[in-house]
């Protein structure tokens, strides 16, 4: 084997296993306390689903709202969570939560469609502690129900 | 100029912007090396071979139609899901992904997939999909298919990420896609990616314009393995959206991979499509995917359950390509096996290939 042929390879091999690893992502604790409400007598002992989202993610064209952080279980009532806020892959922190009052594990079906949402915008973030209240009272509605709101009308 | 010397003039013309840029970025021997690779590559990449049109099924050749096949550009893909595309190529040439992809999914790139398939025509979807696979917009798709108006036709689509505050201007702006581009056929979703649910009544205005335009609407169904899809059954479930398809009896839905759960490798949908297809005149199939390699061990299964079901006149063949060079080809050569397997007659793949297609979409039956 020439030299150049051997260089040629040890090159080509540099470039098919060389570059590093993919690096974590960058984070900072935050924790979120706050109730969680509904109506009263409604779905009493059953699941919430909280889940985290950046308000807004990505630059441009692509910029959008509502990119999923993480989830963690809940109930009716006070709550206080902790997780590692992503601080590099989007902005802002938004809670959405909803209750399961059929307990089926799913968020409303075509026939049933009793369970409920709401959304909180976290107002001062960023912060390693953030306090909202999350009240549930849509039915069957995502995320994208509640966030970005419906502009304010301006007065007449 | 023949368009396709032009298209391979550009291509070429490209190549070597951009073999330029590498050698003054990585300077002289390092940056002819690289270049060199990047050209090897691309040589690779165009190795399919031009196949004579269409499939031989008992000795009768049949017309192929690709009802779903992708383009976009690298810049406007989400950088985690840049990430998943770049899985497919080694280590060291990863940088080479950007010209790779814009290459593969350009109008040029796709009609190369279709001829190496053998493949027709094809419809080429729109995306406004930021949280995950990304932009492709209404414009760039009528550029792209401008190509070759003959045998690319458009699907648009609508971005729906802000709806509380600028839902009228989508529809207005998607209404004027699908009026005013050239060769728009269709319209294209994708709830799971787009983060909307099926059930929502909020966005029906959009399923109202298709149907009054008579342009049917390619719609993804199940879930999906790219980062950042919604895998809820609201917004996977076809059945979620049997309340829009009743409520729109003029607006036609093609139920994209047929309820094939590609992240589970499971048909868990596949009869809930099925049973939407037998009781609604206004619904359709497409099996995108399921003659991938992912779906190997299902594909005879589905291709059954079609068969059972008495289907064949509502499912219209698609692959989701090109995603890598000679995907079209070989997720065309695995389907038609399958359904030869599976008992399919002649007129019952015909149905499939491409008649349904053209029956849908208004078109004259294509010819060989």
């Amino acid at each position: 084997m020439s030299v150049r042929l051997l260089g040629l390879s040890g090159v080509l091999a540099v470039l098919l296993i060389g570059c590093a690893a993919e690096e974590a992502p960058v984070t900072t604790p935050v924790t979120v306390v706050g109730a969680i409400r509904a109506p009263e007598g409604v779905g009493a002992g059953r699941p919430v689903t909280v889940n985290l989202y950046h308000a807004w993610a990505l630059e441009g064209p692509l910029r959008h709202p509502l990119e999923f952080i993480g989830s963690f279980p809940a109930a009716v009532g006070e709550f206080r969570h902790a997780f590692d806020y992503p601080v590099e892959l989007g902005e802002g922190l938004v809670v959405y939560a909803w209750l399961d009052t059929d307990g089926d594990g799913v968020l409303c079906t075509p026939t049933g469609r009793t369970d409920i949402a709401g959304l909180t915008v976290a107002d001062a973030f960023p912060a390693a502690e953030v306090a909202l209240d999350i009240e549930l009272s849509a039915p069957c509605a995502g995320p994208d129900w509640f966030f970005p709101a419906v502009p304010a009308l301006s007065a007449p | 100029m023949p368009a396709e010397l032009t298209a391979r003039a550009d291509e070429f013309s490209a190549l070597h912007r951009y073999a330029v840029r590498v050698e003054n970025a990585f300077g002289g021997g390092m940056g002819r090396l690289i270049a060199v690779a990047l050209c090897c590559a691309l040589v690779l990449s165009a190795c399919g071979g031009k196949r004579e049109p269409g499939v031989v099924v008992d000795g009768q050749r049949l017309a192929v139609v690709d009802l779903h096949l992708h383009t976009g550009t690298f810049d406007m893909t989400p950088p985690r899901f840049q990430a998943r595309i770049a899985e497919r190529i080694p280590r060291g040439f990863k940088w080479s992904m950007g010209l790779l992809m814009d290459r593969w999914l350009s109008g040029s790139g796709i009609l190369g997939h279709l001829d190496d398939g053998g493949v027709s025509a094809g419809g080429v979807f729109a995306l406004y999909s930021p949280h995950t696979t990304g932009i492709a917009t209404n414009e760039f798709v009528a550029e792209q298919i401008a190509a070759d108006p003959s045998r690319l036709f458009g699907f648009a689509s609508i971005r729906v990420d802000q709806w509380n505050v600028d839902a009228e201007e989508q529809l207005a702006a998607f209404e004027a896609a699908l009026t005013e581009l050239d060769n728009m056929v269709g319209v294209k979703l994708a709830h799971a990616h787009q983060q909307f649910r099926f059930d929502d009544p909020r966005f029906y205005g959009i399923y109202e314009i298709a149907g009054r335009l008579g342009k049917p609407i390619y719609l993804h169904t199940a879930t999906s393995p790219n980062p950042g899809v919604r895998m809820e059954p609201p917004y996977t479930n076809p059945y979620y959206l049997e309340d829009a398809i009743r409520r729109y009896p003029d607006t036609i839905f093609i139920l994209g991979h047929a309820g094939w759960d590609t992240l589970n490798r499971k048909l868990t949908y596949v009869d809930a499509c099925i049973d939407l297809a037998q009781r609604y005149d206004n619904v359709y199939m497409e099996p995108g995917a399921l003659g991938a390699k992912r779906a190997e061990q299902v594909l005879a299964d589905f291709v059954g359950r079609i068969k059972k079901g008495n289907v064949a006149h509502k499912l219209i063949y698609g692959s989701d390509g090109p995603q890598f060079p000679g995907y079209v080809a070989s997720h065309l050569d695995a389907f038609v096996a399958a359904m030869q397997a599976a008992g399919f007659t002649v007129d019952e793949m015909r149905l499939v290939l491409a008649d349904n297609f053209s029956r849908v979409f208004n078109m004259p039956a294509f010819e060989l």
